[in-house]
């Protein structure tokens, strides 16, 4: 079998992960090499500042391809790189964007204690976790999404143990490691079903091979379809800590240092939920319901048990917790419970517009979650535990970082006139326009639930206010906060702030590029398919095939003339 | 058809199975027994065991197994390039240039991080 | 003017980011900035009261375009705008709030001496909030002004008030902020029902008022069971605004925040915030849901009643004068939504006029309360008494209150609350004989109040026992049981007066001469009255059978993808119903 050799300009799309896997060995090697002899504290600065060096080199060279005026001359279907198994063009470029940005604040944050003594793993650790992150966000076919989660986690993990004279610290990691691995086995159970079933790799043509003609059929009777749906699903729900599978979530959040939280909370959870959305709308698009009713069965029924699930336990044990970083786990559980209900709403909506307003609220989210943990950073430094109860009296003392928090806190709940509210009210409004009548009553009471969670969720924040407030302040005093908490507080109130009272940038934005990627269809399954790096092998006997092609077929792109992969769920 | 590859498969396997178990029976038919209490000790090349075989290893020679599975692997991976090379060309030669330089990276942290030296 | 009004509702906001930011300043000089701000944005909305046509329809100094939109567009896509407006309802409430905020001001200048720039801030920022939300033409507007003054507010309890601060801020934080969200639900419903059979997506109150009334789509006139398109909605509305108001079962929240805010909090809470319970029914439940309002009328006209009764039986066993007219404040904003529910143009004239008076005559009430409260540190009735020797003046202040309140005629809650009797009498004497019966009680115990508290022998506290005050440095001197004559306490101070006589002025103007007001609130009354009659007629009209429940319910199209209501020449034929 030839190898075709990618073309060269692909790589130059490429430029930020291939700086920042390089910048990471570099850093460990400078840290080994010339700062052996250097204490821990100045160690952790020097190659602090540097691996934000590397990110924001990172971030100029996303625009390196415009810069050389590419354009994307060098993609060939559809901004996809690497025969298609990596995706370019404006989605993955601000997502990248993104994330680097979070990750220059995680970097930061970072230098506010000495939670290490090997400052160079640690950071480059970040950064590759940071490249599978964006590779995640940026895979195409199953192999190179499984591939990426993995680099992705596996730095994780480590990370989140990083602090090992803290017990806790390591629990956590040994927590998520262990649920980690398990799910990540099942996950490739169920791509290797996919593959089994479908014949290929590609997203795309995994969705094509399901239904050629782009029609809901559902997972009526399909046994081996729904078992692959149903690992695919335990996954990803890991990865976003979605209930059921949320137990690692809130022991490693504890545990974990706070910046590398924060990254767990954001960069993490960002990635995973993109990958989520593509993989649910491209590849599994057609077994999402039967033809025209929601309720028959297909995963949309599943993802929405899962999101009523997650929301509404997130909030209740949130209630519970007198810790900091365990409160902001479950909430995260919660918010992934407040995102499922806007991927759901992208499937079923098919639309391209309904991905813009989950992007919205990723992004908030994430903003506010790296203000959040950065506070509980400041906590631990200075009174050694982070605690909600040790927020005592900081609003009162440091009036212009209580309002901020004030503000992130607010923007949690969703209060109006701030970015949270925005991302609820687009994400949920996106939910209830989606669909015919039918669908309604299923977003009409989730999104009831998820109001309903919204005052829940009320509760444990105003706890953190309360605190900061009303209280006196107890326990060890709190010294000033460094420069980088300052920033990432004051900035990540800036952004509830700024896109609360004027979102439309923002939302114009994150619509463009949900719908700079095509969500559902490919326009050219021919090509698609062709391109697929995994032979499809045409099988003589399509004597069963009938069954999942069920249903009306019509109105969308006609059958590839290619040798049609045929699903095989029943093999002799 | 299928059925009949199942077959070859079945027959090899007892075969192979067979070559395992016919050594073994035959000894235990033809060869002499006479027992003796040394030839009942465990043994460790060659001399006798002294203490509880659950020992602590060094944590060193995990690394050290680890720094060896590394290269191992590595040559693994280097000889079907090496034999396929003819065609793959210099974009192959790129890619595994890339590849031992990383490596490399890696055995030059394990050195300056001291696994190298045992102490 | 229009320029003028968005300046009136931000001026306080930029007081209070002076204030906010420069935090360190003292008692002195922070008070002297929120009072200069405070009387600025008076004198800019006696401006606009002067400016203000009487008769004119609809909303003014809204920078009114020729398609019937206001203000500036804001969010494009979504065609939320900046408009903001005042009619004849708000216009009261808007003076009302300039001029309670002097009130307060006058009422901490004293009493706060800690962190004093951060209080009058969050009291500037609160004015904000609430002009705001009185000013708003745009119902996201509306929204975020409503959920904004509740941070102020929970800061002024949590941090300024009593022993149980803490939690009285949370609860009122909570509840409110529950309450809301339902209303959140109710308003995208309505603004989804109107854009899916009118195909123009405007969040504007005016067209969505209008656009409404006159809905191509007969299922919206059948409000014939609990799950039709009006009651659903106007229950989801109503949620949030019951729990401002506070209509009977929701009002727990209520005597526990007013009796732990500060002085300046509790006459906001009870003087203008109780009222944007009220501003609401009348302006989303009376002017959108008629209908729903006219089917869950025995509903709501029977918990208007109980909470007329229930509050004045609770105001009857209370020993707080705190508590008295926080209870006080339960029974009468009773009348105030039993004056709306008459749903008649008497009953409404009533109901709105006396959303004015009520602010008024509690506010002076609790500003009246924190002026002995400050010299005596306790409220309790069996502790004080005869205070009519301590200060005539003050006496004075809170008899002409408490009599206001009681609906004594000639003074402005006669002119209230007696049309909202007559109005509710046309439509269901039962109610309106059971509330008149509150109405009496009501003068019940607030004479049984005065008679304790202001007449009889002077019986002061000692105010060594309490709380060791800054300034109870004189009577602490005195010493021994101050018994008798001759109270050694601080007089009522000038600042006290410049706060409370406006109020009293107002109480008995309104009392003499209420034209002026119903002049001005009559025309934004009436189109209301008109259409509700005119709903009526319709729903007389449609025979249609019963809708499915999701055909009619809160369903939103899609929202996102519109056109601005602007735009929409041609309304293109409603979207994918299914009967």
């Amino acid at each position: 079998m030839p190898v075709n050799a990618p073309v060269l300009f692909d790589f130059i799309h490429l430029a930020p992960e291939i700086i920042l896997s390089l910048w990471g060995l570099f850093v460990v090697m400078i840290d080994v090499a010339l700062l052996r002899r250097r204490s821990s504290a100045t160690r952790g600065r020097i190659l602090g500042v540097m691996s934000i060096i590397g990110a924001l080199a990172a971030l100029a060279s996303i625009y390196l391809p415009d810069m050389m005026d590419l354009g994307h001359a060098a993609s060939n279907v559809e901004e996809s790189l690497f025969q298609g198994t990596i995706l370019g063009g404006l989605l993955v470029e601000r997502l990248t964007a993104l994330l680097l940005i979070l990750l220059i604040f995680v970097i930061a944050l970072s230098t506010t204690w000495d939670l290490t003594e090997h400052w160079g793993e640690y950071y480059a650790l970040l950064l590759w976790a940071t490249v599978g992150m964006i590779l995640l966000i940026a895979s195409e076919e199953l192999l190179t999404l499984f591939l990426t989660l993995e680099m992705m986690t596996i730095c994780l993990y480590i990370v989140t143990a990083f602090e090992k004279d803290q017990r806790r610290s390591a629990e956590g990691g040994l927590k998520y490691f262990v649920y980690g691995s398990v799910s990540s086995a099942l996950f490739l159970f169920g791509l290797s079903l996919l593959y089994g079933l479908t014949g290929t790799t590609r997203l795309a043509a995994i969705g094509l091979a399901l239904a050629p003609a782009h029609t809901s059929i559902g997972l009526v009777g399909n046994v081996a379809g729904a078992m692959a749906v149903l690992l695919v699903l335990v996954g990803f729900g890991f990865k976003i800590s979605a209930v059921p599978f949320h137990q690692w979530a809130p022991d490693a959040y504890e545990g974990a240092p706070a910046p590398v939280s924060a990254w767990l909370a954001t960069g993490s959870k960002l990635a995973s939920i993109v990958a989520l959305m593509k993989v649910l709308v491209q590849a599994l698009g057609p077994w999402a319901h039967g033809v025209n009713d929601i309720s028959s069965p297909g995963w949309v029924g599943i993802v929405a048990v899962i999101s009523a699930l997650t929301m509404t336990y997130g909030n209740f044990a949130a209630l519970a917790q007198k810790n900091l970083k365990r409160m902001l786990a479950y909430s995260s559980i919660a918010h992934a419970g407040y995102m499922l209900v806007g991927v759901l709403a992208v499937v079923v909506g098919a639309g391209k517009s309904a991905a813009g307003p989950v992007l919205f609220y990723l992004v908030v989210y994430s903003a506010a979650n790296i203000g959040a943990f950065s506070i509980a950073a400041w906590l631990y430094r200075d009174k050694g535990t982070d605690q909600i109860e040790d927020l005592n009296g900081l609003g009162l003392k440091y009036p212009i970082l209580g309002m901020c928090v004030l503000l992130l806190m607010l923007s949690l709940i969703g209060l109006p006139g701030l970015a949270g509210f925005w991302g609820k009210f687009f994400m949920f409004s996106e939910a209830l326009s989606q669909g015919d009548d039918r669908h309604k009553l299923t977003f009409l009471w989730l999104v009831g639930l998820g109001l309903m969670n919204s005052v829940i969720s009320a509760f444990y924040y105003v706890r953190v206010l309360r605190a900061m407030f009303l209280r006196p302040s107890t326990g060890r005093p709190l010294q000033a906060p460094t420069l980088t908490i300052r920033l990432a507080v004051i900035g990540s109130a800036a952004v509830a702030l700024i896109f609360g009272l004027y979102p439309q940038p923002l939302s114009t934005e994150t619509d463009a590029m949900a719908e700079s990627r095509i969500f559902i269809t490919p326009s050219r399954p021919a090509e698609l398919l062709s391109v697929s790096p995994v032979r499809v092998v045409p099988r003589p006997n399509a004597s069963d095939d009938t069954r999942l092609r069920a249903g009306p077929i019509g109105g969308g792109p006609s059958a590839p003339p290619e040798p049609t992969p045929v699903p095989d769920s029943r093999a002799k | 058809m299928i059925i009949y590859n199942y077959v070859f498969i079945g027959m090899l396997l007892l075969g192979a199975i067979g070559f395992a178990l016919a050594p073994v029976i035959v000894m235990g038919i033809l060869a002499p027994r006479k027992r003796s209490s040394s030839k009942a000790d465990t043994y460790e090349c060659g001399l006798l065991t002294t203490g509880e075989t659950w020992v602590r290893f060094r944590i060193q020679y995990y690394i050290y197994a680890i720094m060896f599975l590394v290269f191992d692997v590595e040559t693994v991976f280097l000889y079907p390039w090496a034999v396929a090379y003819e065609r793959l060309g210099l974009f192959a030669l790129a890619e595994m240039v890339v590849f031992l330089l990383i490596l490399a990276v890696g055995l030059a942290y394990a050195w300056g991080k001291g696994v190298l030296k045992w102490v | 003017m229009a320029i003028l009004l968005i300046l009136t509702v931000f001026l306080p906001l930029i007081g209070a980011i002076v204030l906010m930011a420069s935090s360190k300043l003292d008692a002195r000089r922070a008070r002297a900035i929120a009072l200069g701000f405070v009387v600025a944005t008076l004198a800019l909305s006696l401006v606009l009261l002067s400016g203000f046509a009487p008769g004119k329809l609809g909303p003014q100094f809204g920078f009114e375009h020729g398609d019937g939109s206001f203000g500036f567009p804001w969010m494009g896509p979504l065609g939320v705008r900046f408009a903001l407006g005042i009619d004849g309802v708000s216009l009261w409430l808007f003076v009302l709030t300039s001029l309670l905020m002097i009130t307060a001001v006058f009422s901490s200048w004293e009493s706060i001496k800690d962190r004093a720039a951060t209080h009058y801030a969050l009291l500037l920022a609160l004015q904000t909030g609430l002009l705001g939300l009185f000013a708003s033409l745009d119902v996201v507007l509306f929204y975020i002004f409503f959920e904004f003054t509740l941070i102020p507010l929970f800061f002024l309890i949590g941090l300024y008030g009593g022993p149980e601060r803490r939690r009285a801020s949370v609860t009122f934080f909570l509840y409110t902020l529950a309450g809301s969200l339902l209303t959140l639900l109710g308003v995208i419903a309505l603004v989804g029902v109107h854009y899916q059979y009118t195909g123009i997506l405007t969040f504007s109150l005016p067209q969505l008022t209008s656009g409404l009334a006159t809905l191509p789509w007969d299922g919206w006139f059948s409000a014939t069971s609990w799950t039709s398109p009006q009651v659903l909605i106007f229950l989801l509305l109503f949620a949030g605004f019951a729990i401002k108001v506070p209509m009977f079962p929701f009002h727990t929240w209520l005597p526990l925040a007013h009796v732990e805010a500060p002085t300046a909090g509790s006459i906001l809470l009870a003087g203008v915030m109780l009222k944007v319970g009220g501003y609401g029914l009348f302006r989303f439940n009376l002017s959108m849901t008629p209908l729903g309002a006219e089917f869950l009328f025995p509903l709501l006209a029977g918990l208007s009643v109980i909470g007329i009764l229930y509050g004045a039986l609770a105001a009857l066993a209370q020993t707080d004068v705190k508590r008295l007219v926080a209870y006080s404040s339960v029974s009468h904003m009773g009348f105030i939504v039993l004056g709306l529910f008459s749903l008649n143009g008497t009953g409404m004239d009533g109901a709105v006029i006396q959303m004015l008076n009520h602010g008024v005559t509690t506010g002076a009430l609790f500003a009246c309360v924190g002026v002995v409260y400050e010299r005596y540190h306790t409220r309790e009735m069996a502790e004080i008494g005869g205070l009519w020797n301590w200060s005539p003046l003050w006496a004075f202040f809170i008899i002409l209150a408490s009599l206001g309140s009681a609906a004594v005629p000639l003074l402005n809650g006669f002119v209230g609350e007696f049309p909202i009797l007559l109005g509710m009498y046309r439509r269901s004497p039962v109610h309106a004989v059971l509330a008149a019966v509150g109405m009496v009680l009501g003068a019940y115990y607030l004479l049984w109040m005065l008679q304790r508290v202001v007449f009889g022998p002077l019986k002061e506290p000692n105010p060594h026992t309490h709380d060791a005050h800054a300034n109870e440095v004189a009577a602490d001197a005195h010493g021994n049981d101050a018994h008798g004559h001759g109270s050694t306490v601080r007089p009522i101070g000038w600042h006290e007066i410049a706060g409370l006589s406006p109020l009293m002025v107002l109480i008995v103007v309104i009392g003499v001469y209420p034209k002026p007001f119903f002049d001005r609130l009559r025309p934004a009354v009436t189109p209301v009255v008109a259409n509700i009659a005119a709903e009526q007629e319709r729903a007389k009209q449609v025979t249609s059978p019963s809708h499915p429940l999701m055909t009619k319910a809160a369903i939103p199209p899609s929202i996102r993808s519109a056109r601005p209501a602007s735009s929409a020449s041609t309304p293109p034929p409603p979207r994918g119903i299914s009967l």
